[in-house]
């Protein structure tokens, strides 16, 4: 039930996230949802894209560090307190969020969020046990 | 006798071999006088910093020592390319990785210095060697 996500070593130096998302552009690979983690002197960008596998060697051949990571696609009601109950039943299990982010893009009524946990198992039986919803890959690819 | 000043760095080890022989011998090099750096008033080699990349990476690393002057000061820095041995999504990780490093070469050198993540290929190679250190204090 996780999803594969793409993450790239970008140094902070003009241009280089535009190269990297222009590959990815010429290469025909959508990206679906992003964050960027940026510290003074490097950034990691974090992609969910429609073709993870052509994503990776599209910019590992245009000399990027690519990584590979497993995360899951939790669907969260989009009202107040959404979130937040999500949050508190990964608290109560001591599940640590390592970081999220957001899907442009709604699942029916509901908003749909990036998690990245260092146990992805335990995340997924903890979540589902509430009766909270996880997106498979599939499900994301066809959002 | 012709002798040759080869400014390799090395020592002669007077007792016998292990495997019988009596002649003295040489250590193995250390490294190479015109190698050597002087930062704040430390000798500093090359490979010292490699050995402690190798340490902490566990890989071979592409790096490259910048040596500068601020302020009358000499400064370090340690550019190290990120391959995908040490990649990691979470930046959590990669600054532990420079913390390290850091750390490690103050332990080692007790100069600090600066760790500087770059990317593949950014360090330029010239044939056959890469060119370890840039020094701008000249």
């Amino acid at each position: 039930m996780t999803v594969q996500q793409i993450s790239i070593f970008i140094e902070n130096s003009a241009g280089r996230l535009a190269e990297a998302t222009s590959a990815l552009g010429a290469a025909g690979v959508n990206i679906r949802a992003l964050s960027l983690a940026e510290t003074s002197d490097f950034g990691i960008l974090r992609l969910i894209v429609d073709r993870t596998d052509l994503a990776k060697e599209v910019l590992t051949k245009g000399g990027f560090t690519v990584d590979k990571t497993d995360v899951v696609a939790i669907q969260v009601p989009d009202r107040p307190m959404g979130l937040g109950t999500i949050l508190n039943v990964l608290d109560v299990e001591g599940i640590a969020v390592e970081y999220l982010y957001a899907f442009i893009e709604r699942c029916g009524d509901h908003a749909v969020i990036i998690f990245r946990f260092d146990n992805c198992f335990q995340a997924i039986a903890a979540l589902t046990a509430q009766g909270i919803e996880i997106l498979s890959a599939k499900e994301v690819s066809e959002m | 006798m012709i002798r040759y000043r080869t400014r390799d760095i090395t020592r002669l080890i007077s007792e016998p071999c292990i495997c019988g022989r009596s002649h003295r011998r040489l250590q193995r090099m250390s490294g190479r006088s015109d190698d050597m750096l002087i930062i704040r008033g430390v000798n500093v080699f090359p490979s010292q910093i490699e050995s402690v990349l190798m340490q902490v990476e566990g890989v071979e690393p592409h790096y490259q020592l910048i040596v500068d002057r601020e302020e009358n000061l000499d400064s370090l820095e340690v550019q190290v390319e990120v391959t995908e041995d040490i990649f990691s999504d979470e930046v959590r990780i990669l600054q532990g990785l420079s913390d390290r490093i850091r750390s490690q070469i103050k332990d080692m050198l007790n100069i600090s210095c600066k760790v500087r993540l770059v990317e593949p290929k950014t360090i330029t190679r010239s044939e056959g060697k890469a060119q370890r250190v840039i020094d701008r204090r000249r």
